[in-house]
């Protein structure tokens, strides 16, 4: 009976949903709202994350036997108030492709073979205890909170070194450091709810509709309950977002800083900016010179005046703008005047087109600068919002710090107060950690790419929740020499055989989502909180318990920085009594909540720059709480939307309407930049005349090891292709479909063409997603990157498409 | 068991109708409402294999011009032979 019952409610649900997506048009980017599910289906329900992008969407997640059986939207979460996009509603196939791993695998002689964990965890302990300076974990915004914080702990205080690194240097470094030079700390000062209270939407190069499907859904949500809001998308192609736009501006690559100069010289000409604003609340700011000629010149710059910022932006009028752009001097005004005017909400929004840009800090100042400047800030629906692309970029990456120039809670490396800070929460002998900037992602893997004796000092890199053979620019320099080099090893934990694990000499299989406890943290400062569902298969392990496995391998072979500075382990965990719990022991990690044991241990990081956490236990109540989380008189926690604006921020002083109390220049002000327009490091010439854009799909999240084992993801999208102007096509003689090479000074790839479809870019520019990993787009791209963030541009490098014999 | 909630998008001409009629004899489909060339329908499998042969059935389906998902429930998804990319394409495992 009860069969039946679910298989009605079931078939109920897909119809309501199907129904109201027919109803509604909402193809290409959402999914309706579904009921409760009712206790009579049988299954039972939890609350999770999505796996996949940095939206933070909630899903119910159905379980019955061990398995993970349905997937709803989740009706009580903020974010996404029961949307998902079709990776949501499909995230749960994740988990059942026919090729987990799910043992140990060593290569020897070139051939992968089951192994022990006992074995396994031996040869990384003792790997890592002959060499801790030549090794380094590698993660990324995958990472859950814990297992980011375990990471970050076991190099940072148990090897005294800063090599850790993380993906997140591809994807939002470049945020990190516009955020940084602005305000003096990391992260957005606004949220999701802007998105209904703006009037404008710039979608500054970010294809929403596609990349955050549900909140670009919140958006046009807007106008079908009758409300305006105007979409504008400043873009080099054309995109699902330029179909549901107001204005479609199409700029050159690399226009955008034109574009943005453009704005803060109109409202400066038109003396329309917010005078009142910018005297109170702001600095003006610009780069110094280069100590040496050849290194960049400090990223907090030095002090300029309105009159020299405005002399600066002189130069900006709408006309040099389009020349340098290609946006028409008549959409350079009509953007300029837009942010001129009071009686409208403007929100900004970027993703990887502003951050994977080789002058991915400038462009990120300069925006924050043109709503400083005209005083579109700090009140709903006045912001600059900054999207991540993975679902825990922020809370792990940025948060935790598993960065090699942090520790946790947005402290430094280099401030040997934020070390001392660190010593003594990890109970570590004074001068423990290192003073000494780790390397940075492509620096690091140059390394690992280099032979030992000619400068490659990094023979070991541990991998986790990440594939670098997959996403590093010049992969063919950045990734494929390791194969040449013996005394290189390279440890991989997944969940899947990737374009990464196709050179490991380790290969750890790991629990993956809901097959463990977790935490992540999304784009608007939100922390989420999951427990384990269902067991993962074979004898794949949680990423957190190899951490802390390897590290008491390490103790016991008397490694002593595994000890804290009374002798005991760094990651002993006690019972309510005081026992020792052998968390090293998979069969008794679960015997107490690790998770939250790390998670209350981090938190005390977090109050140092104002990014408070409540307890763990506030979370597993919660759709997640998006910080500062200040606890009230009565006991209870309140979570923080609006950042430095006296109406909601518990931080600002009372009777101030703003204050940016981690200012750089220490007097309450953020800081407007100025900083030009300059040419990328490569642009197409005679012989390599096509820019090459990098992007993602709508169907595929990152390098595709999860999506594209999901049937109904993949044949909706089953690999990669070129998209081509159908002029350049034509004066090519190129056909659609057409297999033709793409070549670039660093290497090459066959590719169809795809002509007309899904996106189309201008003349002269090329697009080619990189989730495909049996067509890997980064052996061509180019691996230069911004001074500040150290952040790959993968938007823009020179490109021929030459047709095959 | 596969279910899905779909969505059809039917084309402009008189295919459409012989789609319909197709569609309607199909024991696999349940039909819902249509909006215009919209229609929603439900699709019930035995598995995850036969509901991708569902799939490439209705896109070839003359009057057919795009098929949508908008639900998909997971019931009984084999561990094993079930998910992951089609035989063209090739993994790294199956190299």
């Amino acid at each position: 009976m009860q069969t039946v019952d679910r298989r009605t409610f079931v078939k109920a649900s897909a119809m309501a949903a199907a129904t109201a997506a027919a109803a509604g048009g909402a193809r290409a980017f959402s999914l309706p709202v579904l009921d409760e599910p009712p206790a009579a289906s049988g299954l039972k329900w939890q609350k999770a994350p999505c796996r996949f992008c940095g939206t933070g969407c909630h899903v119910m997640v159905g379980t019955e036997n061990g398995r993970v059986v349905a997937i709803q939207g989740d009706q009580k979460a903020e974010v996404n108030k029961g949307l998902l996009c079709v990776k949501g509603y499909h995230v749960g196939l994740a988990l059942y492709g026919k090729d987990r791993l799910t043992t140990p695998l060593l290569r020897r002689d070139g051939v992968l073979s089951p192994i022990s964990w006992e074995e396994a965890i031996d040869i990384v302990a003792k790997r890592i205890a002959a060499n801790p300076k030549g090794f380094s974990f590698y993660g990324s915004g995958q990472w859950t909170i814990p297992e980011g914080y375990a990471a970050n702990k076991f190099v940072k205080a148990g090897l005294g070194t800063n090599l850790i690194d993380a993906n997140p240097r591809l994807c939002m470094a470049s945020a990190v450091t516009g955020f940084i030079s602005t305000f003096g700390v990391d992260e957005p000062p606004g949220v999701y709810d802007d998105i209904e209270a703006c009037d404008v939407a710039i979608m500054w190069g970010n294809n929403m509709a596609e990349m955050h499907p549900v909140l670009f859904s919140r958006l046009v949500d807007r106008r079908s309950r009758g409300e305006k809001v105007t979409i504008i998308d400043l873009t080099t192609r054309r995109t699902r977002t330029s179909d549901l736009a107001d204005h479609v501006l199409f700029f050159k690559p690399n226009g955008d800083l034109a574009l943005a100069n453009g704005i803060a010289h109109i409202l400066i000409k038109s003396g329309k900016y917010d005078r009142a604003f910018v005297e109170a609340h702001c600095n003006f700011r610009q780069l110094g010179e280069s100590p040496d000629g050849k290194t960049a010149p400090d990223m907090l710059g030095m002090p300029m005046t309105f009159e020299q910022f405005a002399r600066a932006v002189e130069p900006y009028t709408p006309e040099k703008v389009e020349e340098l752009s290609g946006v028409a001097a008549e959409k350079v005004r009509m953007l300029g005047e837009m942010f001129c005017r009071r009686d409208v909400r403007i929100n900004s929004f970027w993703c990887m087109g502003f951050n994977q840009h080789t002058r991915g800090t400038a462009i990120n100042c300069i925006v924050h600068g043109i709503h400083l400047l005209s005083g579109h800030f700090g009140k709903p629906g006045d912001a600059a919002t900054s999207l991540t692309g993975q679902p825990s970029a922020c809370g792990t990456a940025r948060e935790v710090g598993t960065l090699c120039h942090l520790l946790p809670g947005g402290l430094a490396v280099v401030n040997p107060d934020h070390r001392q800070i660190a010593e003594e929460y990890w109970n570590v002998p004074a001068g423990r950690l290192s003073g000494t900037i780790g390397l940075h992602a492509v620096e690091l893997f140059k390394r690992f790419n280099t032979p030992t004796d000619q400068g490659g000092d990094i023979t070991t890199i541990w991998v986790q929740v990440t594939n670098p053979g997959q996403t590093m620019p010049n992969l063919n320099r950045n990734f494929r020499q390791k194969k040449n080099l013996a005394d290189k090893f390279l440890i991989v934990s997944d969940v899947y055989p990737t374009a990464t694990t196709e050179l490991a000499d380790l290969i750890l299989p790991s629990a993956m989502w809901v097959e463990k406890n977790g935490m992540y943290g999304n784009s608007e400062r939100r922390t989420h909180q999951w427990f384990k569902m269902v067991p993962p298969p074979g004898q794949a392990r949680d990423d957190c318990w190899q951490t802390i496995a390897v590290s008491k391998r390490m103790l016991d072979l008397g490694f002593e920085g595994m000890k804290d500075k009374d002798g005991k382990w760094l990651f002993r965990t006690a019972d309510e009594s005081g026992r020792e719990v052998p968390i090293w022991d998979w069969d008794r990690f679960y015997d107490v909540n690790v998770d939250e044991r790390l998670f209350n241990e981090y938190r005390k990081f977090s109050r140092h720059k104002h990014k408070d956490l409540a307890p763990y236990s506030e979370y597993v109540k919660a759709r997640g709480l998006r910080w500062p989380v200040v606890q009230q008189a009565d006991g209870s926690w309140k979570e923080t939307r609006w950042r430095f604006s006296g109406f909601d921020d518990p931080y600002v002083a009372k009777g101030k309407d703003f204050q940016f109390y981690h200012s750089v220049t220490k007097d309450d002000k953020a800081l407007i930049w100025f900083r030009p327009h300059e040419f990328p490091p490569e642009m197409p010439d005679a012989e390599f005349p096509f820019w090459l854009c990098t992007g993602r799909v709508l169907e595929h999240w990152h390098t595709g090891t999860m999506t594209r084992r999901i049937p109904q993801l993949h044949r909706a999208m089953p690999r990669a292709y070129v998209e081509m102007h159908a002029d350049d096509a034509a004066a090519m003689g190129v056909r659609n479909n057409e297999v033709v090479t793409i070549r670039s000074r660093r290497g090459e790839i066959d590719l169809p063409v795809w002509i007309g479809g899904r996106g189309a870019p201008q003349r002269g520019d090329l697009f080619v997603p990189f989730f495909d990993e049996t067509k890997l787009i980064n052996l061509v791209t180019l691996d230069a990157y911004d001074p500040y963030s150290k952040q790959p541009d993968y938007k823009k490098c020179a490109v021929a498409v030459v047709r095959k014999a | 068991m596969a279910i899905s909630g779909l969505v059809l998008t039917l084309s402009d001409d008189d295919a459409a109708d012989s789609a319909l009629a197709v569609l309607s004899m199909d024991p696999r489909l349940t039909l819902g409402e249509r909006f215009g060339r919209k229609l929603a329908v439900v699709a019930e499998t035995p598995g995850v294999e036969s509901d991708r042969q569902l799939w490439d059935d209705l896109s070839r389906t003359p009057g057919i011009t795009h098929v949508d998902i908008t639900y998909v429930h997971l019931d009984q998804v084999p561990v094993t032979g079930g998910a992951g990319p089609s035989p063209s394409e090739k993994t790294h495992a199956d190299r």
